[in-house]
């Protein structure tokens, strides 16, 4: 359980949230792109 | 492309930025597959037939609602399927010894021939280019200098990012500005359009439909080799058998079951994909060999011992992937105006942004411009293997999986004496070699047919009399 949280505050910093929005709409651009 | 960004930030967010890219492009590829009706990526293909029917008969918006809705089902369906097999094979895979790990690595290399496109052999050669590029350098176990040359500069060996940069993202810069040059870029019309989420009724009625397709593309997902296109067919063609009456005669001219089917299991792969790469260290497809790439630079090694050592990371990526797809899924429902947008920007543009990227983030890894220079070199060898139609993925797959393999062969070798036999003293490592010349046996006869049935088809076209 210790674990499980110690991972939930890794992915609450910021640095991580930006990280995920930032790889999800490079990801869906370059995935459409291909075309 | 998106693995110059991720210089510099923590290895959690670097694997935030990896992982959501991975899930990212899975549904970005249906945007076009469904808009315009060419696939953005190869798993996307299937739902050109059902999703691009839907936009010629006016349902663009419930096209789009039913790609993103079972995109995020399919992907968190695999992820608790992913949560629970990881930890089950990671517990098995602690026990094993080099012989095992070596025979694991070669079966995972074995992956070669699935990403081959075609032709085993070109396929073999990209990998051996792989194994060759990673020895370069001085020898860890014995010190000895392999393919420097005698020249300093070498003595490091190549960078993995600097391999994977210019493997994967030069040659697609450059094929890009060559095309603009000789004008062969397309352009393709992109209408406004409003996504509209499916009703709760449509997903209700298709629960068991999803859940299904959704198993299919985690268990193709999980074997290497496989991954989107296949799981995505395999799947339309399931659904297309599972309809009935009139639904049935709805596949091809826009069918509801034949949008969600093949975007359940495309995007279902993804978790598949993750179970032998966190708990073994092996890539389950393409894709997955680029973020094991990512994970190693960043310091992180994923395998068995990962969930001994470092349990947090482990759940931060099961928290990143479901985050990952919420966002995914909220972008591509919100935000699907913004994409149109971006999409009508020329792509010679986003090719000369991306190179200055891939510069400055190359030289930042050890603020080197040798570094620099053998990107380019690679990048340049990575255009010529494009253009001789040589994969650029197996010779990843050769530079993140060869030093592993080699180092459990030196280990076994080491502790047994240099007895060759050691490596047939395992049941494990037996039946992985049995499954390897079955998957190669499989491969080889599957290219055989379709270059028989290619010949077949050339041989039936009308000849035109001279």
């Amino acid at each position: 359980m210790n674990d499980f949280i110690a991972a939930a505050l890794m992915q609450a910093e910021p640095a991580s949230i930006i990280a995920i929005f930032v790889g999800s709409i490079i990801g869906i651009i370059f995935g459409a792109i291909q075309a | 492309m998106v693995l110059p960004l991720t210089f510099g930030i923590s290895p959690n967010a670097a694997i935030c930025m990896l992982l959501s890219t991975y899930i990212g492009g899975l549904t970005g590829g249906s945007l076009t597959a469904c808009l315009i009706g060419i696939p953005g990526t190869p798993s996307a293909a299937a739902t050109v037939v059902d999703g691009y029917a839907m936009v010629r008969k006016g349902q663009a918006g419930l096209s789009l609602g039913l790609v993103i809705m079972a995109s995020a089902f399919g992907s968190i369906f695999s992820l608790l399927v992913m949560v629970f097999a990881v930890d089950f094979v990671a517990k098995a895979a602690v026990h094993f010894g080099p012989v095992e790990l070596f025979s694991l690595v070669l079966f995972g290399m074995s992956l070669i021939c699935g990403l081959s496109e075609g032709s085993i052999v070109k396929g073999l050669i990209a990998g051996t280019i792989g194994l060759m590029i990673m020895t370069i350098g001085v020898d860890d176990i014995e010190g000895v200098q392999r393919l420097t040359f005698g020249w300093t500069p070498l003595l490091q060996g190549v960078n993995l990012v600097v391999a994977m940069v210019g493997l994967f993202a030069v040659p697609h810069l450059i094929k890009t500005l060559v095309d603009f040059r000789l004008n062969k870029i397309q352009k393709h019309q992109l209408n406004d359009v409003k996504t509209q989420m499916p009703k709760f009724k449509t997903v209700k009625d298709n629960f068991g439909l999803l859940s299904y397709t959704s198993v299919i593309g985690t268990v193709i997902g999980a074997i290497p080799g496989t991954g989107g296109p296949i799981a995505a067919f395999v799947a339309y063609d399931q659904a297309k058998r599972l309809a009935k009456g009139k639904a049935k005669e709805q596949f091809g001219k826009g069918s509801v079951q034949g949008v969600l089917a093949p975007e359940a299991a495309n995007n279902a792969v993804s978790g598949g994909a993750i179970i032998p790469l966190l708990s073994l260290g092996i890539p389950g497809d393409a894709a997955t060999a680029v973020i094991l790439g990512g994970l190693l630079i960043h310091g992180v090694t994923p395998g068995p011992a990962l969930f001994t050592e470092n349990k947090p990371l482990v759940y931060s990526i099961y928290i990143a992937f479901f985050v990952a797809t919420v966002v995914v899924m909220l972008l591509q429902a919100y935000g699907v105006k913004f994409f149109i947008k971006l999409l009508k920007i020329p792509p010679q543009f986003l090719m000369v942004g991306i190179m200055i990227m891939c510069v400055i983030g190359t030289y930042a890894i050890r603020n080197s411009f040798f570094d620099v220079y053998t990107m380019i070199i690679i990048g340049l060898f990575g255009y010529l293997l494009l253009l001789a139609k040589i994969p650029a993925t197996p010779v990843v797959l050769g530079l993140v999986l060869g030093p592993t393999l080699e180092k459990e062969f030196r280990t076994a070798m080491i502790l047994s004496e240099n007895d060759y036999s050691v490596f047939f003293t395992s049941p494990l490592a037996v039946t992985l070699y049995i499954l390897i010349v079955v998957f190669v046996g499989m491969q080889l006869y599957a290219d055989r047919k379709l270059k028989k049935a290619a010949l077949e088809d050339a041989k039936s076209l009308p000849t035109v009399a001279s």
